[in-house]
């Protein structure tokens, strides 16, 4: 009896047991996830590196800093001798303030990447290089993907293309280079699993490598570490220097030309399929919306001559139903070569009409509309090379420092309102200025360039734009030495 | 000369003396009290306070026969000694002692000694005298008892040495004679009755004669080595006396200090032993058998005792010796003891394995039982959380084993296995279950599937309960005694063993009571079980004491709900177990069945326990019920083998089922024995040392700082809390110990630690080095369980990106880096100067007028001088060059109250067992 009650207490109890469950999984991290590249400013402490600036014999380059608040801002440049220690330089920074640094000043030793650290934000950097004979400028970036995307590379005759690879972290990286060409998916032989060591650089001559051809866009992706890569494109003109992306389905483009230069778009679609693509011209007379279309197929980077669609100048976004990259590169007519297939004349005439294109004018007197189509004295004809991924995402409100410094050169802010309602926008002097706020106001789907004095002249750099409705927002710099666009960098 | 010593039969003895065929020319009583004095008086002899005074009053005389009071000589005792001492031109002469009480019982005839100066008879115990030591011969000493000396050696000598105890004094004045060439000789021929003083060779003072004699008569070198290994042996033999029920410490170390206090005194005595002397060491060696007698002894004694424990009733003897080898239950036992040894071998190398909650003890044993007592908690960044009890008995132990902490781990370990299987033999005997199943399921018990995954569980205070809950049910299922005395003693003897398990898992202090209970349902009707019952629960209830300072500040609501208790069930092996239990249910004589279906009752409420996380039920349930599963199998295992021996009981289908219930029961004997193939008892393997210890190599002082360790919850070193879903914790550098394991509620310091840890995963800093160091952290290890781990790739993932951590390769298991921002270190001056970790506390460079910030969570109890907090951390002055936490005194009390409990509770058992 006692063996019987024994034996269902046990089976009682056990069976209990048995149904007992199990507590539920943890969860993954809610942190973790690789971070996708932005251009955006936020309001914590922040890192920009700044992968392609020189400052040697030849060449001059300034860190541009700018910022909203009051911060310490520190330029880190790494020595590519591992026991020495690196370049620092540190400056306190009145928001909302502009400055830009000679990177001479910190050290003068050919290549020197480096990173810009603030205590607080929202603050940017850009980098602007110059020498007699070129003129280049980027903006930095503070994200670091792990995989990054340059597009636009040419090893055509007459160009050099370099590669930049700037690792700033402690850890050395390990990153594998892919090259996808007008022939497809070229692999690099010894780009596989390719070091680059901490707190260092590599720059790498691609025309070397992957030589004669006329578009290459590469993919950097990082096994361990990280590194933040720029392409460097030199022609007998000048040089163009871009950093890294991540992809978007959005790209804008303030600027695309100036003057002497015609503008190219490429597109790079790493995706397995096609992406339909489609382009807004948003010229002085009014947007024209779906310029071009192409379907974008997969490895296939894309250039296209956006003269052959419009009149420069104008701004351009560039719309996609799948991540692309995308790039404007500008240079005198010829210079980059013809792949694809021009537009018959009448269908670009008929596009030129399109009955959507807002009919507002920026004539208020209160607005500095610089994109009429009054009589001006004989346009300064530009001979140079510039290059510059677009914006991801419109904003309401833009840091722009490095404005009118390098000497002789003329340096516009471009304003691009791409919404179908027009945009009021203040843009202001960071810091004291000769340079009063000034309110303009940007029709629907229109741009403003807006010309800079020089920083001897203004005794400013930099300039906050606070708009009313998102906007994109882009530099150029022109001079005899040559040519530079450089992306805004907005405030998330 | 009578020396009167302890009151004993006086005037029998110098009637004896008198009673000599050989005349004696004078008696002299000396010394002793005023009734010494009298009884000498009263027998019309003479008494004189010291031997001193003797020597002096007996200028004529040639010799002198010493006798000690209560010694009764045989009428011929003195003329032998004259006419052996006289043919063999001896110096000293002692006769044969014989037992007064058993006259034919032999107690010396002269002595051997050891180097540490203990007499050795080379007797066996209870030896009669047949004539067979009947020789006269040589000695290297002869008892006080009877002792014919000449008198100009005794004058030379300076008598016997007053300050010794009888034997050492006896032995010590042979030593110092045979420095001057005399020579000693034992006369069989002359027989004395004495009573037996070999018991009192244990007390300290005859301890305390031996060191003295050693320190006298030796030469330097001899002395050199001779004396720590007298200490050390001295030592080990009180500690072995502990599994003979002797407390010999005390006797131990007041030998050793009152030769400290008589240390001059006996440096003079050197000189004057050794001045004159003409024979060196090797002439005293050569009576001397080597290794110490005293250990030996007590080792004898134990191995006995152990021997007449083991299965098999018949007692040892040397005829018997190849008998017993061939006795099952002795290979049985010997292939145990190899198991044990062999399953165990990597933690005699390496110590616990550091994985999970095992970590290794703390560096210093006193350290940690001060820490308990009221110290502070090293856990993280610090508290006042009391540490468990487990910490104070670890460290305890420790202390004894030479504050050496793999030893102690090893010992506890070993030493819960052994004492398991013995437990579970003994257990299982109460039935009349026999020695080979009970040790089968003493193996199952300690190392069977159950049991292993407490281990795996690295729940290391249960699995070494382990090897105490069968005796704890032993204790309370044994007859109880007659005596009221023998009963307390038998109660707290339970509490005793319950308190020590309680301290090392708290919550097995409820196993043996429950496991009894049920014991007790099951044969409801019988009164003795449910005093077993009694008297488990009694002593459970005596235990609670020893539990505090933990248990009145512990929250305890926590400490049964921290982690999850879901044991995943072994399905194989669970039908395993089922299938045996069930066979012998069926098949085995109802008593064992019934045992069987106690254990299958015990294993199912215990996984029921082991699995209760939907109940809020914590880690500490879930190792206590698996307990519970691993005394439940063995409880099946051992019918299970004992049933199939029972032909008689056993037969026709029986039988077959019982070959079922053994061939399942071979399956977990097997899965035990896998054990043996880590080597580390159950534990999985060591994950720590590896992760930790680089930072042993790295520059500077890795005890002035922190490790931040990252990784998946429940996947760190004890206790993590988390941030984002992800786990982290700080450890001690270069390696956690077990005091840091369980982590205390969140302070101030560790908010602000979460906080950070939040800036860092939000990207709001490239710099997390700079924010990492004021919490002392100068590495951060991600821990991941694959390469793949989500949790190690989201924190690599963060810090992979930052700009002052320095990955750290070199062939390290896991992504590790060292933070290069300054100052990261636990404790930093004000001029910057690092200070390292001493304990629980901090030592460094004196600094005066300055502070120190002591990177703990803020105690105004931080120190010594005027405290300040700084954010989350304390300040304190540099000036003195240590700095540490106060003692909450209530705790300290409460933990020697504890102690002191503990010590009563060991005093009545003992008492109870002795005298009951």
């Amino acid at each position: 009896m006692r063996l019987v009650i024994a034996a269902i207490v046990v089976a009682a109890v056990g069976a209990f047991a048995l149904v007992q469950t199990e507590p539920v999984a943890e969860r993954p991290p809610d942190f973790g996830v690789p971070p996708a590249e932005t251009v955006g400013a936020s309001g914590d402490p922040s890192a920009w590196y700044c992968p392609w600036v020189v400052s040697g014999a030849l060449r001059d380059s300034t860190f541009n800093l700018g910022s909203m608040m009051d911060v310490n801002a520190t330029i880190t440049l790494p020595n590519p001798n591992p026991t020495e220690d690196p370049s620092i330089n540190e400056t306190r920074l009145r928001g909302p303030g502009a400055r830009s640094i000679d990177a001479g000043d910190i050290v003068r030793r050919g290549t020197a990447p480096g990173v810009v650290e603030f205590d607080d934000g929202p603050a940017v950097a850009t980098t602007v290089m110059w020498s007699e004979e070129i003129l280049t400028g980027d903006r930095c970036v503070a994200s670091v993907p792990k995989e990054w995307h340059l597009v636009g590379g040419i090893t055509a005759e007459g160009f050099t293309l370099e590669l930049q690879l700037f690792n700033p972290f402690a850890e050395s990286a390990k990153v594998t280079i892919e090259a996808i060409t007008e022939f497809g998916r070229s692999p690099l032989a010894g780009f596989e699993s390719f070091d680059v060591p901490g707190r260092s650089w590599v720059t790498e001559d691609l025309s070397r490598v992957i030589p004669f051809l006329d578009m290459a866009t590469f993919t950097v992706t990082s096994e361990s570490g990280i590194v933040i890569p720029s392409l460097i494109l030199n022609n007998e003109n000048d040089e163009a220097s871009w950093p890294g992306t991540g992809q978007s389905t959005i790209w804008d483009f303030p600027v695309t030309s100036l003057p002497g230069l015609e503008p190219t778009l490429v597109i790079s679609n790493t995706g397995s399929v096609g992406a339909t693509v489609a382009i807004d011209l948003f010229t002085p007379d009014g947007p024209i919306l779906d310029a071009d279309g192409r379907i974008v197929a997969p490895l296939e980077p894309l250039r296209i001559h956006l003269a052959d669609l419009a009149e420069p100048p104008f701004a351009v976004r560039v719309r996609s139903n799948a991540p692309i990259g995308a790039i404007i590169q500008a240079a005198p007519e010829g210079t980059f070569p013809r792949t694809d297939i021009l537009p018959p004349e009448e269908e670009v005439g008929d596009e030129s009409t399109d009955e959507d294109a807002p009919d507002d004018e920026a004539t208020d007197e209160d607005t500095a509309d610089t994109t009429g189509d009054e009589e001006s004295e004989e346009p300064v004809v530009y001979d140079g090379l510039a290059a510059m991924p677009g914006n991801t995402d419109p904003l309401e409100r833009w840091l722009v420092p490095g404005l009118g410094v390098v000497p002789g050169a003329e340096t516009s802010i471009w304003i691009l309102n791409p919404s179908d309602e027009r945009a009021t926008v203040t843009v202001s002097p960071l810091g004291v200025s000769a340079v009063s706020s000034e309110k303009i106001v940007i029709p629907a789907g229109r741009y403003v360039e807006i010309p800079m004095p020089s920083l001897s002249e203004s005794g400013n750099s930099g300039m906050l734009i606070d708009a009313s409705l998102p906007v994109s927002v882009a530099v150029s710099i022109a001079g005899p030495q040559g040519v530079a666009f450089i992306g805004g960098v907005g405030v998330g | 000369m009578i020396i009167a010593r302890r009151d004993a039969d006086l005037p029998a003895t110098i009637e004896s003396v008198r009673r000599q065929v050989y005349e004696t020319q004078r008696i002299i009583v000396v010394g002793g009290d005023k009734d010494a004095r009298r009884v000498a008086s009263d027998n019309g002899v003479e008494w004189i306070t010291s031997v001193a005074g003797v020597i002096e009053t007996c200028g004529d005389v040639t010799h002198m026969w010493f006798v000690l009071d209560g010694v009764r000589a045989r009428p011929d005792a003195l003329g032998a000694l004259v006419r052996g001492q006289a043919r063999l031109d001896a110096s000293v002469a002692g006769s044969k002692i014989l037992d007064e009480k058993n006259p034919d019982r032999l107690l010396s005839v002269g002595y051997a000694t050891d180097v540490f100066e203990t007499p050795y008879t080379g007797f066996d115990e209870d030896e009669l005298d047949q004539g067979q030591y009947d020789v006269v011969r040589d000695v290297a000493a002869v008892g006080g008892q009877s002792t014919l000396m000449r008198m100009d050696l005794a004058r030379g000598l300076g008598g016997p040495d007053t300050a010794m105890a009888p034997v050492a004094a006896a032995v010590d004045f042979c030593q110092r004679a045979r420095l001057r060439g005399a020579r000693v000789v034992a006369i069989p021929s002359s027989e004395v009755l004495a009573h037996n003083d070999h018991d009192e060779l244990d007390r300290w003072s005859e301890r305390a004669g031996r060191i003295r004699a050693m320190i006298k008569v030796y030469g330097p070198l001899t002395l050199f080595w001779a004396l720590p290994m007298a200490f050390l042996s001295g030592f080990a033999q009180s500690f072995l006396s502990l599994f003979l029920g002797r407390w010999r410490f005390f006797e131990w170390i007041r030998a050793w200090l009152w030769n400290l206090v008589k240390l001059p005194n006996t440096l003079h005595e050197r000189h004057a032993a050794r001045k004159g002397r003409v024979v060196g060491d090797a002439e005293l060696f050569r009576y001397q058998i080597s290794g110490s007698v005293a250990l030996k002894s007590v080792v004898t004694e134990l191995s006995d005792r152990i021997r007449r424990r083991l299965p098999g009733e018949d007692q040892f003897s040397v005829e018997a010796v190849g008998e017993e080898l061939r006795r099952p239950s002795f290979i049985v036992g010997a292939v145990a003891l190899l198991f044990v040894l062999l399953a165990t071998r990597s933690i005699w190398s390496v110590g616990l394995p550091a994985i999970g909650f095992s970590l290794p003890f703390p560096d210093s044993g006193p350290g940690a039982i001060s820490a308990y007592a009221g110290g502070w908690n090293p856990a993280g960044l610090g508290s006042v959380e009391p540490l468990r009890p487990f910490i104070a008995l670890a460290g305890l132990i420790q202390t004894i084993l030479f504050d050496n902490r793999r030893l102690a781990e090893y010992i506890l370990t070993v030493g819960s296995w052994l004492v398991g299987i013995w437990g579970v033999v003994r257990l299982l005997r109460t039935w009349s279950i026999r020695a080979v199943a009970g040790t089968l399921a003493g193996i199952v018990y300690v190392a069977g599937p159950a049991a292993q995954a407490v281990a795996q569980e690295t729940a290391v205070g249960v699995a070494i309960v382990i090897g105490l809950i069968p005796w704890s049910m032993r204790f309370a299922l044994a007859p109880f005694p007659a005596s009221w005395g023998a009963r307390v003693g038998r109660i707290t003897a339970v509490a005793i063993l319950a308190g020590l398990a309680a301290m090392l898992a708290p919550l097995t202090l409820a196993i043996p009571v429950a496991a009894l209970l049920i014991w007790a349902l099951l044969n409801f009707t019988d009164g003795t079980l449910w005093r077993a019952f009694g008297i488990s629960l009694g002593g459970a209830v005596l235990a609670v004491p020893l539990l505090f300072p933990w248990l009145g500040t512990a929250d305890l609501y926590r400490f049964v709900t921290d982690g999850e208790a879901y044991w995943s069930l072994p399905i194989v092996t669970a039908v395993i177990v089922v299938i045996a239990a069930a066979a012998v249910l069926v098949a085995a004589p109802p008593r064992l069945a019934l045992i069987a279906a106690w254990g299958a009752v015990l294993a199912a409420v215990g996984t029921f326990l082991a699995r209760s996380a939907g109940f809020g039920s914590g880690r500490e349930i879930e190792a206590a019920g698996i307990a519970v599963v691993s005394l439940g199998v063995g409880l099946i295992v051992g019918p299970s083998f004992e049933a199939i021996t029972r032909v008689r009981e056993v037969g026709g289908w029986r039988r077959i089922v019982s070959g079922i219930a053994v061939a399942a029961s071979v399956f977990l004997v097997a899965t035990a024995v896998v054990t043996v193939l880590g080597g580390r008892a159950g534990y999985p393997s060591d994950e720590y040392r590896e992760a930790f210890t680089f930072s042993a190599a790295r520059p500077g002082d890795p005890t002035a700082s922190r490790i931040l360790v990252l990784g998946a919850p429940g996947n760190l070193p004890g206790d993590d809390r988390t941030v984002g879903g992800a786990a982290y914790r700080l450890v001690s550098a270069p390696m956690p110990e077990s005091w840091e394991t369980h982590l205390h509620t969140a302070r101030i310091g560790d908010d602000a630690l979460s906080d950070t840890l939040e800036s860092i995963i939000d990207g709001e800093t490239k710099r997390a080095g700079e924010l990492l160091a004021p919490f002392g952290v100068r590495w951060i290890v991600i821990l991941g369980e694959t390469e793949m781990d989500p949790f190690a790739e989201a924190w690599r993932t963060i810090f992979i990106g930052q700009l002052d951590l320095v990955p750290l390769g070199g062939g390290l298991a896991n992504t590790t880096f060292e933070n290069e921002a300054e100052n990261a270190v636990r404790a930093v001056s004000a001029e910057g100067t690092p200070w390292t970790r001493a304990g629980t506390g901090y030592q460094g460079t004196r600094e005066f007028g300055i502070g120190l910030e002591v990177r703990e969570n803020a105690n105004d109890r931080w120190g010594p001088g005027d405290w300040e907090q700084i954010g989350w951390a304390n300040g304190v002055t540099a000036a003195t060059g240590t700095v540490g936490f106060e003692p909450i005194n209530s705790r300290q009390s409460q933990a020697i109250a504890a102690a002191v409990w503990l010590v009563a509770l060991t005093g009545v058992a003992w008492g109870g067992r002795r005298f009951g």
